[in-house]
């Protein structure tokens, strides 16, 4: 083949410029450490980087939304380990007052009662943030309200919540109350309603503690309402069957916050995994990166010394 | 008998043809840099002999010199013609290689800016709002998430619409450009058939220009050059004709009025035609045509990727404000706390806008930017059923499904998730196919082009080894002359002059 000069300087700046961008290349993926640049760079790699940028940012969120639910249920459960020693406490009340002799007088025991009734009043209205935990889904509405008889005692405490659950997802999917609720409504906790006659929905925990105190008030005090046969029909068994329901439900939202505990868990376990895979999938392997940087280096410096040695040279250099 | 003279002018024949060709190789030396230049080579051939008579031996033919009979350029038209075949792929990929990479600029996405974070954060907002549906605070993030997502899609389409612009401004000084060249060629044509009309002379360096400038117009648009027997080239482009031997087409550029990027988009496209007639062309394909089509493409074309975003519009304004709608706002008890929308009109269902365009019409309702009766906020539905209390974000969850999990039939079946990361998986490879073709027809161009410089370019050694050559023929027959010369010099003075 015929060889001209300007053949030569053509190729050769065309090879010295592949050799430039080489070097670009790298060292455009160097000084941000990602393989990635462009969606052209690699278009499959770029899809899932955007897949596990979503995962990652999805998993943050359910596990935003796990802790979220998590310390929701903690807060319910100190209220309910509250309670649990206050109806504790109300129970041997019960107690002492019907044994022969009592140490008190029956109006003491009322009054511990009466302490006792308000002290589950402010429990049953515990807070998270700004949120009232035992209102069922109307969390901003203080669910026990007081109504004070003449005597400036509590006379009945009306339940103003409802009795929804409230749900925290923690994975994909619909919001399913059976699944993913969080909350106990005041209903759970405090018993079944009941209406009064003035219209008023009442909660029974609270409508036994009551006669409880009203009934030791009385002189002398009819003590076979408060204990006696049947059990169930008296006072003191109702409060029982109202602590037991009570129980129940912390047991059951101490398994629940276990099993959060564990979601938790899984959670950041996968956490770590997708972004390992997104490190896997658009970072940079730095040793070779830089060991290419330096061979394309070579390459363009190599090319630059023989341009320079070879291109002026034509027979015009030795002609005298 | 011959002429006692004769001899001299066989040698300054000889002496003019051996000049003659130096002054090429000065030629040549002095153009070896010139763009489109071809070498060019004296071509030397023997004068008629004259004819004597040798007495017995009858007569004989002697020698009487050389001449330069024509002067002509190293070039192969073949090469040519492949060249200005494959230039106008090259061209026509350089375009659309640059206007998909400006594309990809525009839906770049990083882990924290780009239309899919926008997207997870909208998400996310959703799925705050679920587990504290009555914050306030929460209501208004979502709300600001929302107007950041309608940010990211209309400023994505601004920016396709500005490429839109660029291009037509690009397309209206390609087109003057090809006028200019063509009435360049018009002209070097009427040139070379006025040198060439003796049939013998060769207009070596008007042809240069004029295959140069073929050059350029080749890289603009596919072009079909046939040369006719009185030298002039005639050319078209896809069947337009562009140059004959006496004319030359003007082309001109005009906003098409029929075309979905100004029907649907109000963005003006260019179109090319001729300016006489008025009549719509479609040129071969170049640099002009890579343009048009990168930018008309219902697929790799700017307005495909319009057509994507017009979806994605079309879906927060359609269905996902239909599942919005069924959801209920705070406050059972007050008025029109279900049936808003998210996205647009503040109530109702959204009728298809008259020109197709949903982008325009994208903007989170201003319902929810209400300050009195209501704050708008409360009218964001987080709750499914009127019975539910204000805690409840059990609808929240359903419309971050409605992002991320259910598939539209509005998005071809897919989630808006799935929708957009087709949409940057068929843009990178796109983008991926169209470089490694323009860079495949840039090799085979090269390739072409060495092939032409091989034949056609000039090379300084073979230049000097001319240079030698016909300087040695120069001093040679200067030599001639001289012993000539001396040879009459005798005859003349110094015979007859015996006794003296």
């Amino acid at each position: 083949m015929r060889i001209t000069n300007n053949m030569i300087t053509g190729n050769y700046l065309y090879s010295l410029n592949k050799s430039l961008e080489r070097q670009n290349t790298i060292q455009e993926q160097l000084s941000d450490g990602k393989a990635i640049r462009r969606a052209s760079d690699d278009p499959i790699k770029t899809i899932r980087a955007l897949r596990f940028n979503t995962s990652i940012g999805a998993n943050e969120q359910y596990t935003q939304n796990l802790k979220d639910a998590i310390s929701w249920m903690d807060t319910t459960d100190g209220a309910l380990q509250d309670i649990s020693t206050l109806t504790a406490r109300a129970k041997e009340l019960a107690i002492k007052a019907v044994a022969p002799n009592p140490t008190e007088g029956f109006k003491a025991i009322a009054s511990e009662v009466d302490g006792i009734i308000n002290q589950l009043i402010q429990i049953g209205n515990s807070k998270l943030g700004d949120r009232y935990v035992f209102s069922g889904q109307k969390d901003k509405t203080e669910p026990f309200t007081s109504v004070k008889g003449a005597d400036g005692k509590v006379e009945r405490v009306v339940y103003n919540g409802d009795n929804n659950k409230l749900s925290m997802v923690i994975q994909p999917g619909l919001a399913d109350a059976t699944k993913d609720s969080v909350n106990l409504t005041g209903t759970e906790v405090f018993g079944a309603v009941t209406t009064t006659a003035a219209g008023d929905p009442t909660v029974t925990m609270f409508n036994n503690l009551i006669a409880l105190r009203d009934e030791l008030m009385k002189e002398p005090p009819d003590l076979t309402k408060i204990s006696g046969e049947p059990a169930a029909s008296t006072i003191q068994g109702k409060m029982d069957a109202d602590r037991n329901a009570m129980l129940q439900q912390q047991t059951y939202i101490g398994a629940r916050m276990s099993t959060y505990e564990m979601s938790l868990n899984l959670l950041q376990n996968n956490n770590t995994v997708i972004s390992a895979d997104l490190a896997a999938n658009e970072d940079l392997d730095i040793p070779k990166a830089i060991i290419d940087a330096k061979s394309a280096e070579n390459v363009y410096n190599m090319a630059l010394s023989v341009g320079a040695r070879i291109m002026p040279m034509s027979l015009v250099d030795f002609l005298k | 008998m011959r002429s006692t003279f004769a001899g001299f002018n066989t040698v300054v024949r000889g002496i003019y043809a051996q000049q003659a060709s130096l002054d090429t190789v000065g030629h040549n030396i002095s153009n070896a840099n010139t763009d489109g230049y071809s070498r060019q080579t004296v071509n030397l051939s023997t004068t008629r002999p004259e004819t004597i008579y040798g007495g017995s031996a009858g007569k004989m033919q002697l020698g009487t010199g050389v001449t330069a009979q024509s002067v002509t350029r190293a070039r192969d038209s073949f090469i040519d013609s492949q060249m200005w075949k494959e230039s106008g792929t090259l061209g026509y990929g350089q375009m659309t290689q640059d206007t998909l990479s400006r594309i990809e600029g525009i839906f770049k996405d990083t882990a924290e800016t780009g239309m899919q974070a926008a997207l997870n954060k909208f998400w996310s907002a959703w799925q705050t709002l679920s587990t504290t549906a009555s914050d306030e605070g929460t209501r208004t993030a979502l709300r600001q998430r929302g107007v950041e997502m309608v940010d990211n899609i209309q400023r994505s389409s601004q920016q396709l619409k500005d490429i839109v612009g660029d291009l037509n401004s690009v397309i209206e000084i390609k087109v003057n450009k090809t006028n200019q060249i063509n009435s360049e060629i018009l002209s070097l044509n009427k040139q070379i058939m006025a040198v060439e009309a003796g049939g013998k002379d060769n207009a070596n360096d008007l042809r240069d220009r004029r295959d140069l400038l073929v050059d350029q117009l080749s890289g603009l648009m596919k072009v079909q050059v046939s040369e006719d027997q009185y030298g002039s080239y005639s050319i078209q482009s896809n069947g337009v004709p562009l140059v004959n031997a006496t004319s030359y087409t003007e082309l001109a550029v005009r906003a098409d009025q029929t075309s979905p990027l100004v029907t649907t988009y109000g963005t003006p496209a260019y179109e090319v035609i001729i300016k006489e007639t008025g009549e719509n062309v479609k040129l071969g394909k170049g640099e002009i045509q890579g343009m048009i089509d990168s930018r008309d493409d219902d697929t790799s074309g700017i307005k495909g990727y319009l057509d994507q975003l017009n979806t994605m519009s079309k879906f927060l304004l359609t269905d996902f404000n239909s599942v919005h709608r069924a959801g209920f706002g705070l406050d059972a008890s007050a008025p029109n706390n279900t049936g808003n929308n998210f996205f647009g009109a503040d109530t109702g269902v959204i009728g298809t806008p008259v020109n197709g365009n949903w982008i325009d019409g994208l903007k989170v309702s201003s319902a929810l930017f209400a300050t009195s009766p209501t704050n708008g906020l409360s009218k964001i539905a987080a709750k499914g059923k009127a019975t539910d209390g204000d805690g409840s974000g059990d609808w929240a969850v359903k419309m971050s499904e409605a992002l991320k999990t259910t598939k539209f039939s509005t998005l071809n079946n897919s989630t808006l998730d799935g929708y957009y990361n087709s949409l940057v998986g068929a843009m990178g490879v796109q983008t991926q196919s169209s470089k490694s073709l323009t860079e495949n027809q840039k090799v085979l161009v090269n390739q072409v082009n060495n092939w032409r410089m091989s034949v056609a370019g000039v090379n300084m050694d073979e230049e000097m080894t001319n240079m030698i050559r016909f300087q040695k023929g120069y001093n040679a027959a200067a030599r001639v002359m001289t012993t000539m010369d001396e040879m009459l010099e005798k005859l003349i003075n110094g015979t007859g002059v015996v006794g003296r």
